[in-house]
């Protein structure tokens, strides 16, 4: 946090416009109006949380930021936190409030937040089309009166009302604090805002956060004021905090569920539809979470992804890119390139050998995992930005808690199938430690990447239904034990569910396509690299002489136990650095005839178990700590291995 | 506040379990007297979804999970959350 921008290109500029609202109010049809098609999208600095920034289209000079959707700034979420950092920093030229008119209670939580801040504020009530659907009267004027600030009634989706929004953008009126907490508080405001004047731009904002014991805050005022002011500052926290049972930040919200009360009164009325038709999308979203109806519908949408990840994404693309523009054109010339050019083998085998950089590696990234992941990128966006997400989360919250976690894993473990390595880093936006955990060993036990699912599908279309039931069969059953055992082994607490579900929306062509660019650009950043340190670690390998000698040892694991031929050991060896680079291995064993039925089942659910790729297991050091990261490693390799032989035993005892 | 009530069918005393929103049939509606969370955390969450005293909840469905809806927002939880929000009795 700071309190002065800097000069990092993600940290708040002066004169900015800064959009901040609740989930699903339309911030995003505003923003995309307010700016033109130069957008970029980040994530705020150690976080997920991904702040949209443009340029203002009407004023070239003025940048605008879309900052991710918050129920409330005193945060309880990573993208609360982040959001409410934003505004605590920036000099805004303009804040502008989106709220939706149908859910004004929800948005003046929100309002009152921001007057805390004291911030140039216009609040604008979008969708008054829909509210006046569902007759839901919002009287602007006398709200503005009673905000102090301007307060425009669009309907952004029609274009309505977005002249007036322009006005109020040239000189917006900065909004004075609006709750008045119990006398106890705000004694305790006063005397802290009066230390912090001079020290930072919002100091009842900081003053508030502080005493709600919020640990930025705390490190914030630390780093500003001298040690014995700051123990002064934690007295008044202290004393605050002893003097009554429910908890500061309790006793805030309940004053300002007051203060909201009185200033809905007369100003928000609604005159219950009765009778009137229910639209299609809002009968669809309630069967989407039926328990019945939302079966089908959960079976239509996943296969839909799969028609569009595997066998347009995994089949057609990478068929073209990989055969075609890969294996007849680039890689033939580059090979022909690097043999004229380079006198030394040793070197030609680095760049286009059988573990080549280029042959390999790039191959790999370009051709294969990249076609595969785009295509589940723009899936996983339109299944985002239409809300069905959430409603997923509901059709699997009681599976999931057999698993000992709640439905809310639902978007990590999702996510995963895209990239395992991608999904572990967004277990953050759990809430305890526990599920943080629970899913993290989940996704590097059991859930396959798109890139291995599609390698995996490939080789069990070839064969018979069974072969399909058994694999998915005994990798969903080990993920159900494995989850049930370690949610009793692993102490500590589950979440409680509570998810909102927004109405089902048409997704925007715009948005999926600027989210998707943006994560395939944090792909190729991020991951590519790791797919050459991986050749290059098995070009060493192989160069000394060690590879040879792995195969050599490990041949009774291989051979006896899973009853796989020697030349397995090859790709489990590379299953170390990717799942999905075993897979594939298989994959071509098959295909030169090497494997029996029974043996590419019993490969596959072990490598389908096996240890994460190398991307996934820095990410897990990362987020979790090196020691739970080799616990966790240290419990699937041996397990994968126990899981495949057993298979292995039983399908030959059944014969 | 109790409305007349056929005598009680087991012997428990009238007070020893609060009506909570878990004990609302899907389709019912009632009012929210209070929040009683482990966490204040989880309150302040549920509060600024709009769950506040005297507002008004109506109850969609208990399976697979509960849905809520106050006002224009739909919330999906579960039952232990549903424990937590206290109802005034809705008069039969």
């Amino acid at each position: 946090m700071d309190c002065h921008g800097s000069g990092n290109a993600l940290s708040p500029s002066d004169g900015e416009i800064i959009l901040v609202g609740n989930h699903n109010v339309g911030k995003s049809v505003l923003f995309g109006w307010l700016t033109g098609t130069y957008v970029t999208v980040a994530n705020y600095p150690g976080t997920t949380v991904e702040i949209t920034r443009g340029i203002a289209k009407r004023d070239s000079h003025r940048t605008v930021v879309d900052t991710p959707g918050v129920n409330s700034l005193q945060p309880l979420s990573d993208d609360e936190r982040v959001t409410r950092d934003v505004l605590l920093n920036a000099t805004p030229s303009a804040v502008v409030q989106v709220a939706d008119a149908k859910n004004l209670r929800r948005a003046l939580l929100i309002t009152s937040q921001l007057a805390d801040l004291q911030v140039p504020l216009v609040l604008v009530l979008n969708m008054t089309d829909e509210a006046h659907a569902r007759r839901i009267v919002v009287d602007a004027d006398k709200l503005a009166a009673r905000l102090g600030v301007r307060v425009i009634s669009t309907a952004a989706t029609k274009r309505q009302g977005l002249d007036a929004l322009v006005r109020a953008l040239d000189a917006p009126q900065q909004i004075q604090p609006l709750v008045t907490f119990d006398d106890e508080i705000e004694r305790a405001l006063d005397e802290l805002q009066e230390k912090l004047r001079g020290v930072c731009l919002r100091p009842r904002g900081v003053a508030l956060n502080f005493l709600n014991g919020d640990p930025a805050s705390d490190e914030f005022v630390q780093v500003r004021v001298d040690a014995k002011a700051y123990v002064e500052f934690c007295r008044v926290r202290e004393q605050l905090q002893q003097r009554a049972a429910v908890p500061l930040s309790t006793r805030m919200q309940k004053a300002r569920a007051k203060w909201i009360d009185e200033t809905l009164r007369g100003v928000y009325a609604t005159d219950a539809p009765s009778g009137s038709p229910e639209p299609f999308a809002s009968k669809l979203g309630r069967w989407a979470v039926h328990p019945v109806w939302g079966v089908p519908i959960l079976l239509l949408v996943m296969f839909a992804v799969y028609e569009f990840v595997g066998v347009f994404g995994a089949g057609t693309l990478v068929g073209f890119i990989e055969k075609t523009l890969f294996g007849e054109y680039i890689n033939p010339f580059a090979t022909a390139l690097v043999t004229t050019l380079i006198p030394f083998q040793r070197v030609r085998d680095f760049l286009v050998g059988p573990y080549g950089v280029l042959t390999v590696a790039l191959t790999y990234g370009f051709a294969i995992i990249l076609p595969i992941v785009f295509t589940f990128f723009i899936a996983f966006g339109i299944l985002e930005d239409s809300g069905y997400l959430p409603r997923l989360a509901v059709m699997a919250h009681r599976l999931f808690r057999a698993m000992g976690l709640n439905g809310k894993a639902v978007l990590p473990m999702v996510l995963g199938l895209g990239c395992d390595t991608m999904a572990t880093m967004t277990t953050r936006t759990l809430e305890t430690k526990k599920d943080r955990i629970l899913v993290t060993l989940l996704l590097a036990l059991g859930v396959p990447c798109s890139a291995q699912l599609g390698v995996v599908l490939g080789m069990l279309a070839g064969m018979d239904l069974a072969a399909t039931l058994v694999w998915s069969g005994v990798v969903a059953g080990v993920l159900l034990a494995v989850g049930w055992l370690a949610a009793r082994v692993i102490p500590g607490d589950t979440s409680e569910f509570v998810i909102e579900i927004p109405p089902l929306r048409m997704p925007q062509v715009s948005h999926i396509f600027i989210k998707t660019l943006a994560r395939l650009e944090w792909y190729l950043r991020e991951v590519l690299p790791l797919f050459i340190l991986g050749t290059v670690m098995l070009f060493a390998l192989d160069v000394t002489g060690a590879l040879a000698w792995i195969q050599q040892a490990t041949q009774p694991l291989i051979v006896q136990w899973l009853g796989l031929p020697v030349e397995a050991t090859n790709a489990f060896l590379v299953g170390f650095l990717r799942r999905d680079y075993g897979a594939a291995g298989f994959f071509q064993m098959a295909q030169d005839g090497l494997l029996t039925r029974e043996q590419i089942i019993v490969a596959l659910v072990t490598i389908t178990l096996f240890v994460p790729c190398i991307a996934n297991f820095f990410v897990m050091v990362k987020e979790r700590g090196v020691k739970t990261a080799l616990a966790i490693t240290a419990f699937i390799i041996p397990f994968a291995f126990l899981v495949g032989g057993v298979l292995n035993a039983v399908i030959r005892w059944l014969g | 506040m109790w409305s007349i009530k056929p005598p009680a069918k087991t012997n428990t005393p009238p007070d020893a379990k609060p009506f909570t929103l878990a004990d609302l049939a899907a389709g019912q509606r009632a009012e929210i007297a209070c929040l009683e969370c482990p966490h204040a955390a989880s309150c302040e969450r549920l509060m600024a979804y709009g769950l506040v005293q005297g507002q008004s909840v109506l109850l969609v469905q208990k399976l697979p999970a509960f849905v809520i809806r106050i006002d224009e927002t739909e919330l999906a939880l579960d039952e232990f959350v549903a424990r937590c929000i206290h109802l005034t009795q809705p008069r039969a």
